[in-house]
């Protein structure tokens, strides 16, 4: 692999920027392998990268039906955090987090992580009671959570309604110092240079259309490209899971759903923090071209249609110019939504399946960006060891059976709801 | 999602029932509810992956399968 550094910046700039490598190969699949990942987006790039660092697993492919990074992980508004309270998901998205603060030094590609803080509104009583618990949940086990008075907020992000007939007046926020946001395509992009790196076949346009299991044992899969035999298989594919695991006659507690999110046109720097308002649908950071992303919430209906109703957007917007009003004239210059799995608990799904060396990495709902690099870890620690990793232990497929769910709205298992 | 399990405490019954889903992706048949008007239950075909509807009948009815 080629470097990349300011000398090897300069050296090529020299030479006119022709002798730059490409980033990865691009190899015709082999008959074998000894574990094929299916989904080339950010998680199955990822899984592939550690197989190969962590436990020196580097006769690995990668299928991916597109483009890398052309589902999930180019149409996520960018977030990282570990705001959670349930102690299995706090734990593993805060690990999540930790490879997140180096992981541009480590895949040596910059992933333009910046942590610029996420922080939500806080509007009633009880919700500000909520978003402390939450808090003295995650600094219980070492993460980082503070709470903002009404003028520390207004000296962090001073556009919001502070006025005294606001709506919605703010009592408070809820900050997380470490979360913040990253390029999303860049992550995608970084794990596959750095996995082909280590001898990682990445083969795109190449979508799996069967798996064989013989005997109650996952030994290949069909695709578009021929069939290709694997020691293990691991399922990467979060919107489709359902449709990918059904190749291998499982049903999954998961239902698929649309989660729309849009851009506007790009001004100067307004807000420097990644911001959820606290009493509506609607979440917002501005890129580095200046553009404020923004999402919402599930249009409510499953779908794989990625792409979502007028209702939502103007839910969005909505929200948007109660809390901030002056981005009220802003025009909307892109829309689009990305397909999510959303599970019966609202947590996802990385564990062993009832069919052997069949592994399954889904059930993201709409949190699986942050969860990238811890994702790939634990995924490539269970393929490995034919077992989780304590961290992934608890998002088992059995816990619906043994109720051992992780509900983190409490809300049973309706997956719009979650 | 399939018909209620009567008269069973079978595990696999339930977990079936409670969590498991076909989740389609084409055509598929559901429930809608009325709220703010006559508050009917209604089935509606609609396609997952185009989101074109379907026909649509009152649910419970002799020709809600």
């Amino acid at each position: 692999m080629q470097r990349y550094s300011i000398f090897s910046l300069a050296r090529n700039a020299l030479s006119n920027h022709v002798n730059w490598q490409a980033a990865w190969r691009n190899p015709d699949p082999k008959p074998s392998y000894d574990v094929v990942v299916i989904g080339g987006g950010g998680h199955g790039l990822a899984t592939a990268y550690y197989l190969a660092k962590e436990h020196g697993i580097t006769n690995v492919a990668v299928l991916e039906k597109g483009w890398l990074g052309g589902g999930n992980t180019g149409r996520n508004t960018t977030n990282v955090r570990s705001n959670y309270i349930l102690d299995q998901n706090q734990r593993f998205y805060d690990f999540s987090l930790k490879l997140w603060e180096t992981l541009s030094q480590e895949l040596n590609y910059n992933v333009m992580f910046s942590q610029r803080g996420v922080l939500i509104t806080a509007h009633f009583d009880p919700q500000t009671q909520a978003l402390l618990r939450r808090g003295n949940g995650m600094r219980v086990i070492g993460s980082d959570a503070v709470f903002l008075s009404p003028d520390e907020v207004r000296r962090k992000v001073p556009n919001l309604d502070f006025s005294p007939t606001a709506r919605f007046p703010i009592t408070g926020a809820f900050l997380q110092p470490r979360g913040g946001v990253a390029r999303h395509d860049a992550v995608a992009w970084g794990f596959a240079r750095a996995a082909d790196a280590r001898g990682v076949d990445i083969i795109q346009n190449c979508e799996v259309t069967g798996i064989r299991v013989e005997h109650g044992r996952a030994t290949g899969v069909q695709t578009t490209r021929g069939y290709i035999a694997a020691g293990k298989i691991g399922i990467a594919v979060a919107g489709h899971t359902s449709r990918v695991a059904a190749l291998a006659g499982l049903r999954l507690p998961i239902e698929s759903h649309l989660l729309q999110a849009m851009v506007t046109e790009p001004v100067k720097p307004m807000l420097h923090v990644s911001l959820s308002f606290g009493a509506g649908h609607f979440y917002t950071n501005q890129t580095d071209k200046g553009e404020l992303v923004m999402g919402g919430d599930l249009d409510g209906y499953n779908s794989y249609a990625q792409r979502g109703n007028l209702p939502m957007i103007e839910h969005v917007a909505a929200g948007a110019v109660t809390v901030m009003p002056c981005i009220g004239r802003l025009r909307i210059m892109r829309h689009w939504a990305g397909i999510m799995d959303m599970t019966m608990d609202g947590s996802p799904i990385i564990a062993r399946t009832p069919v052997e060396n069949l592994y399954i990495n889904g059930g993201w709902c709409y949190g699986g960006f942050k969860a990238t690099p811890g994702s790939g870890w634990v995924f490539a620690h269970t393929i490995a060891n034919d077992r989780p990793h304590a961290l992934n232990a608890p998002f088992n497929l059995e816990r619906f059976a043994n109720g051992y769910t992780i509900d983190e709205r409490g809300v049973g298992p309706y997956p719009a709801l979650h | 999602m399939g018909p209620r399990p009567e008269g069973t405490t079978a595990q696999t019954a339930w977990l079936d029932f409670v969590y498991l889903r076909d989740n389609p992706c084409g055509p598929h048949r559901e429930y809608w509810h009325h709220t703010l008007g006559c508050e009917s239950w209604i089935a509606l075909e609609r396609d997952t992956l185009t989101h074109r509807t379907g026909g649509s009948s009152l649910a419970g009815r002799q020709d809600d399968k």
